[in-house]
């Protein structure tokens, strides 16, 4: 059953990447994408997300950066162009000097989670959250107002669209796309509650401890 | 024959998934990713499966403890308690430039015996391993 062992060497409080894109590894001219690789310059990583073809990290002093694919405005550094790549991560401003602790890339946009509970999303339009946003290649805030307030404790950007858990137990999602949520048959393009979640939640009085999409 | 009508209804509803080898067990954790799914029961058995791996939950062919079980994309792997990361239809090249792709296990063994790897996973055409 087992085939071989693979040698590498994984330095201490460093960042990975590989894989089969030409994009996000974050190591450009670094060994082959396939070889398990260091992302130079990094050495405080907290935690890791990535998208289709990009990917964000937060280190230890809640700083945000993305690398990749630059395309829909998906790593949020202000600089969209239609066919752009950031071969290098960049770091992301966050106008109001949140405090981010966890990124989540999606396939054509990204959401930031930070320790008040506060959602911020940038990438393709229709998956922010938000409508009629004058720059989409920016963190904008979802409005705390669009989860009654409640304080998010866990988010994941899937194809396109998003999910968010509350401390309260509700399962929110906006987007397009949502026909792969189960029955759900309308898009949203801000954050509603998932009413088949809701009603198996409900009925058998349970905690959602930890979820997954992707679509 | 009927042909095979597959709804939406059917694709995006909550299905239970087949359970006969882990029958009245608690699922404690799991991890997905874009074609695949590991999860760990109470128990401490772990099963995988998903789309070009195996369409049912099958047993993870490793006899010893997971520190971490991790997804990505269409493959399925554990960092074994020895630190040794033990993975399941991924393609990864060494040093060496040893090719490994196919459906078997393979173990990544890490140089570094300081290291610790923290987390590990990826979706769709990116993997990441953060190490401490």
């Amino acid at each position: 059953m087992l085939s071989k062992v693979i040698k590498n060497t994984f330095a201490t409080g460093h960042l990975l990447t590989w894989g089969q894109t030409t994009y996000g590894w974050g190591r450009p001219n670094n060994g082959h994408p396939w070889t398990p690789g260091t992302v130079a310059n990094f050495n405080d990583i907290e935690s890791v997300s990535t998208g289709q073809y990009h990917l964000g990290f937060v280190t230890k002093d809640h700083s945000v950066y993305t690398v990749g694919l630059s395309d829909n405005g998906r790593l949020g550094q202000g600089n969209y162009s239609q066919s752009g790549t950031s071969a290098l991560p960049g770091k992301i401003s966050f106008g109001d000097s949140a405090s981010i602790t966890s990124l989540s890339c999606g396939s054509r946009h990204t959401l930031a989670l930070s320790s008040a509970g506060n959602v911020y999303s940038w990438g393709h339009p229709n998956t922010l959250g938000v409508i009629g946003v004058a720059k989409n290649d920016i963190p904008i805030l979802i409005p705390p107002e669009s989860f009654q307030n409640q304080k998010v404790v866990r988010i994941q950007a899937a194809r396109d669209f998003s999910v968010a858990l509350t401390e309260q137990n509700k399962l929110y999602v906006w987007g397009y796309g949502l026909s792969r949520i189960p029955k759900w048959e309308q898009q949203s393009l801000t954050p509603v509650i998932s009413s088949e979640v809701e009603q198996l939640v409900h009925k058998r009085h349970a905690k959602i401890k930890k979820f997954f999409a992707i679509g | 024959m009927n042909p095979l009508i597959i709804s939406d209804n059917i694709l995006f509803t909550f299905s239970k998934i087949y359970d006969e080898l882990f029958k009245g067990e608690k699922i404690v954790d799991f991890e997905a990713s874009s074609n695949s799914l590991i999860f760990r029961t109470e128990t401490d058995k772990i099963f995988y499966t998903g789309m070009f791996v195996k369409y049912q939950p099958t047993p993870f062919p490793l006899n010893k403890k997971a520190k971490k079980i991790f997804a990505t994309e269409s493959s399925v792997g554990v960092v074994a308690e020895d630190g040794k990361i033990y993975y399941l239809n991924e393609k990864l090249i060494d040093d060496s430039d040893f090719v490994c792709k196919d459906k078997r296990l393979f173990i990544c063994e890490d140089d570094n015996l300081n290291s610790e790897i923290i987390d590990i996973g990826g979706s769709y055409h990116l993997r990441y391993a953060l190490v401490k």
